[in-house]
């Protein structure tokens, strides 16, 4: 019988990948992690073009490296507070004021789909906007907690935070959202 | 219906923190108020972006053909980035901006392949839950349930450890899939029961309504479903299982060897609630089942270990429906139907000889 994977043990992959550099484990973290380091690292730093490059960057250094990850207990904490720390780095070595133009509602508020008048798009589109423009660190937060999945104990640890300020940044985000969307 | 308290619940939600009461009360409100409902939708399903699978295979393919420069990356973990000028940077930043909400706007996932949703309950426990394509399910005691992110989207794929009834929402176009131990079953809209418990030997399948396909060992490429029809019941034998009262075997299938039989499960009497199914309503119910398959299943609903001391007794069939019943009385009145079984409960264990 199957059992329900609740985890890929990745402790086992990485060995894999470390062992003999077997380019299917390898392509199983790829192929898992991809899409939510990237859009993790979107959400930070506003750029996917330069997210795409860390994460890029990420990648190469874990096929390259593996042995790095040998004493890894949670590769998934481990994976975003790596994109945390590597698109922070960007940003401070680009000088981007994180909520520059962000914090300019005229500018974000263009319709980009003008032709769509329909109630439910105007709602989603305002709740990406509302989204879009939150603080830094609740939209990191946010971020983690809904497209990532994670729990609260797994967004504190990446975010180096407490537990209880995780919760204070969801509830700042709705609150953010709400205002926004009955404005 | 006061608006905090609507974003209250999404809070809760959002945090894993929501209780049964509360449960209930959002999908009250989701059903109530489709603008809601749609907001609700937006600030729990996971956004991402999308990345074609093509793209994807070609990032990967870079990475692991790219020459090793063991100097470069141990030391400093530089990122590759193109040196925009500040202006250009910000026209980058606004064009984004412009772009974002349509990236964003695609959800769910490109890990199609991997189930990330996982639902549980403990021995004892039981839950109700829809599934984002509105399908109702209520999973009994020890159970294990797993679908992933593209889940009504891409595919209706669902796995199950332990036992559930599907009440499935109609969608022709993306047929649910849900496997269990041995066994696959294709459903398009329908409602049924699922008991597949790693411990038990039995997988049992019951149409209650609509049709299913159930594939015997997963095999969906190769080999014939076998189509059931409402009232039927199939239950799938490992053959090392004690054999059981067989009512018209079907097949053996290699190499696992299971025994697959079908029967009737719904009674003539249509007020009279089939054993199979009572347990959604709350009812532990029994129909003519040996003592050994009535412990597996006291364990799981009042969380206590049970030993079987005199296994003389195991295939005695017995019967009996119980609702809101402590296990001692229910224990009580097995033996009053005319078991010869005596019993302690100490040390949160029962020990029946």
């Amino acid at each position: 019988m199957n059992p329900i994977p609740y985890e890929i043990d990745w402790q086992k992959e990485i060995g894999k990948i470390n062992d003999h550099r077997d380019a299917n484990a390898f392509k199983l973290l790829f192929h898992h992690f991809y899409t939510d380091l990237l859009s993790f690292s979107t959400a930070i730093s506003n750029h996917q073009e330069a997210s795409e490059d860390i994460i890029a960057e990420l990648m190469l250094k874990i096929w390259q490296q593996p042995e790095k990850l040998l004493g890894v207990k949670n590769l998934k904490t481990y994976l975003f507070i790596s994109t945390r720390n590597l698109t922070l780095n960007y940003l401070e070595k680009n000088k981007v004021r994180d909520n520059y133009i962000l914090s300019n509602p005229e500018i974000t508020q263009q319709d980009y789909n003008p032709e769509d008048q329909l109630v439910s798009k105007e709602i989603i589109q305002k709740i990406n906007q509302a989204i879009e423009q939150l603080p830094p660190k609740t939209k990191m937060a946010f971020t983690l907690v809904k497209d990532n999945d994670c729990s609260y104990a797994e967004a504190a640890d990446i975010m180096e935070i407490s537990i209880k300020t995780v919760d204070r940044h969801l509830q700042i985000a709705l609150a953010k959202i709400r205002d926004f969307l009955n404005r | 219906m006061d608006d905090q308290r609507f974003y209250d619940l999404v809070h809760l939600f959002l945090s894993k923190q929501l209780n049964d009461q509360e449960q209930a009360e959002l999908s009250a409100i989701l059903k109530a108020d489709a603008e809601r409902a749609l907001i609700f939708q937006e600030l729990t399903s996971a956004k991402k972006i999308v990345v074609p699978a093509s793209e994807l295979e070609k990032r990967f393919q870079q990475i692991v053909d790219s020459p090793l420069h063991p100097e470069e990356t141990i030391e400093t973990p530089v990122v590759a980035i193109k040196k925009h000028g500040y202006l250009k940077y910000a026209a980058v930043l606004l064009i984004f901006l412009l772009a974002a909400g349509l990236i964003y706007r695609y959800y769910g996932s490109s890990k199609a392949d991997s189930y990330a949703v996982f639902m549980e309950t403990k021995n004892g426990e039981r839950k109700e839950i829809t599934l984002p394509d509105g399908t109702h399910i209520w999973l009994n005691g020890g159970s294990k349930l797993a679908y992933k992110h593209s889940f009504g989207k891409e595919d209706r794929d669902i796995r199950l450890e332990g036992e559930a009834f599907f009440d499935v929402a109609h969608n022709k176009s993306l047929p649910m899939y849900v496997e269990a131990k041995n066994m696959t079953i294709k459903v398009v809209g329908t409602s049924f029961n699922v008991r597949s418990y790693p411990d038990e030997a039995n997988t049992e399948t019951c149409l209650v309504d609509g049709i299913i396909e159930l594939y015997v060992n997963k095999n969906l490429k190769h080999g014939e479903p076998i189509h059931v029809v409402p009232g039927e019941k199939i239950k799938i034998q490992a053959q090392e299982a004690e054999a059981e009262t067989a009512k018209e075997e079907v097949a053996v299938v290699q190499p696992e060897k299971l025994k697959i039989q079908k029967s009737q499960f719904l009674k003539k009497d249509p007020s009279i609630q089939p054993s199979e199914i009572a347990w959604k309503d709350n009812t532990l119910a029994f129909d003519a089942e040996p003592l050994a398959v009535i412990i597996s299943k006291l364990e799981k609903w009042y969380n206590i270990p049970i030993v079987l001391k005199n296994k003389a007794l195991a295939e005695n069939l017995v019967s009996g429906s119980f609702k809101d019943t402590d296990i001692e009385t229910v224990l009580f009145w097995i033996k009053e139907s005319g078991l010869n079984l005596n019993y302690t409960i100490n040390n949160n264990q029962i020990t029946i000889y």
